[in-house]
């Protein structure tokens, strides 16, 4: 059965994927600043965990004094699920645009819930893109369809705390004072590579739709395909998982591996955009070339170009496949097992695979 | 400055280290996947060349000596167009 080709685009994400919330007659009843003995809205909390749940970011956009604002959101055990809040005295659509950019999403995929018709105004004059809600309507913010991913992944519940941690490595690079390699090996990287099981089937069908840069052949595969590929013994689907001392990155790397006696064929190599730059679609690559040395068996790899995804094919060519054959846009690569580099000093590979 | 001390130059500062002229820029470890893109847009556009899929072997970019040797190469066997895109002095 022929993979899903599908169109990244077709498929583009227009779910939010943050809610900035106002504090004020928003989050809890009343203003702060004259009674610091604000009680919390009805049913926010379970709102505000529900939307954690389902790997939907939040932050806070509020005119407010920092301290006391942060301090209040702490009392209530909510202070944890704000990224980048945003509480000064400034324009609410400048705190929506910071608090999008910090994020890394676009405008389009970002709602923001504020009591004030005026704070709506604001914000959807400067940011046309950005989903406004009366905080009215809170009790209604879960039913909305932009509002109900069509990924829920085994990786939803704790994308909040994979964000989390990527600040904190983030900021702790720009405190190192040695360059990136040595700061690599402060991180204390750990790659587990092992066979996907039914609940990765969802991220996995997520990262062939969602990863352009390096996926060797750009094709997606639908969830009943990967469902049938991860079942069959003539195809190995791997994955990698990466954690390290700031926490998990989630499943970051996929591997399809079609399986014949004598010959191996890498399907499909994707490492997602989210760990560029930290070695990972090398590992994967040296894990299958070991692997398949072990197995005896012929190694090759198919590679479909695109405008997006010659870094994939740099990094099979310097890991030291060559190609052996052309058929339409479809090249096929192959390598002979010899000179196997070691893995990357800075990253620690775990498998459960013989 | 020669093409050997512009890609030096661009290494050292790429990979934040002092790199000698032989040694393995792979075993050294600093190359993933960003890494390597960046290092071919950088010879294709400092020296006006086209790096092809066969020029993608793993001796042409091992080392400085070796990519500057493969880039005088490329130069030397550029078409006009594509040396008229980005004069620059030979050495």
């Amino acid at each position: 059965m022929p993979p899903n080709l599908c169109s990244a685009d077709s498929l583009k994400d227009s779910w939010i994927k943050c809610v900035v919330w106002d504090l004020d007659d928003t989050m809890w009843q009343g203003t702060l600043l004259e009674d610091n003995d604000v009680v919390l809205m009805p049913r926010i909390k379970a709102i505000i965990q529900q939307v954690d749940a389902r790997g939907i970011l939040q932050s806070i956009a509020s005119r407010n004094n920092h301290e006391l604002a942060w301090e209040r959101l702490t009392e209530f055990h909510l202070a944890e699920y704000f990224l980048h809040p945003q509480i000064n005295w400034g324009n609410k659509s400048d705190s929506v645009r910071i608090i999008a950019n910090k994020l890394g999403i676009s405008l389009d995929t970002v709602a923001f819930v504020d009591d004030q018709d005026f704070e709506r105004d604001e914000v959807r004059f400067y940011l046309p893109e950005v989903l406004t809600i009366d905080a009215a309507h809170t009790d209604k913010l879960l039913n909305l369809p932009r509002m109900n991913p069509r990924f829920i992944t085994n990786e939803s519940s704790i994308r909040r705390k994979m964000y989390q941690a990527d600040i904190q490595r983030h900021r702790a690079e720009s405190d190192f004072t040695g360059n990136k390699q040595e700061f690599l090996k402060t991180l204390n990287l750990y790659v587990t590579i092992r066979v996907a099981g039914e609940s990765d089937l969802r991220r996995v069908e997520e990262l062939t739709i969602r990863t352009n840069q390096f996926n060797t052949t750009g094709l997606t595969y639908g969830y009943e395909l990967l469902a049938d590929l991860s079942k069959s013994s003539d195809h190995l689907l791997l994955v990698a998982d990466m954690e390290d001392r700031y926490g998990a990155s989630g499943t970051i790397g996929l591997a399809l591996i079609a399986r014949e006696s004598m010959v191996w064929v890498v399907k499909l190599l994707i490492t997602s955009c989210r760990v560029l730059s930290r070695g990972i679609g090398g590992v994967m690559i040296g894990y299958i070339l070991r692997l398949a040395k072990q197995q005896h068996v012929q190694l090759r790899a198919q590679f479909v170009s695109n405008d997006r995804n010659r870094m994939a094919y740099v990094t099979y060519r310097f890991h030291g496949f060559y190609e052996v054959a052309e058929r339409g846009n479809l090249i096929m690569l192959e390598h002979n097992l010899t000179n196997i580099r070691p893995y990357p000093s800075h990253i620690t590979v775990r498998s459960s695979l013989p | 400055m020669d093409a050997r001390a512009r890609i030096r130059g661009y290494f050292v500062s790429a990979a934040e280290q002092e790199i000698r002229d032989e040694d393995d820029i792979f075993e050294l470890g600093i190359v993933d996947s960003l890494f390597a893109i960046r290092l071919i847009q950088f010879v294709e556009k400092e020296f006006a060349i086209t790096v092809e899929r066969e020029d993608l072997d793993i001796r042409n970019f091992c080392s400085i000596a070796a990519l500057t040797k493969f880039a005088l190469q490329k130069m030397s066997t550029a078409t006009p167009l594509e040396q008229q895109r980005h004069p620059s002095p030979k050495d």
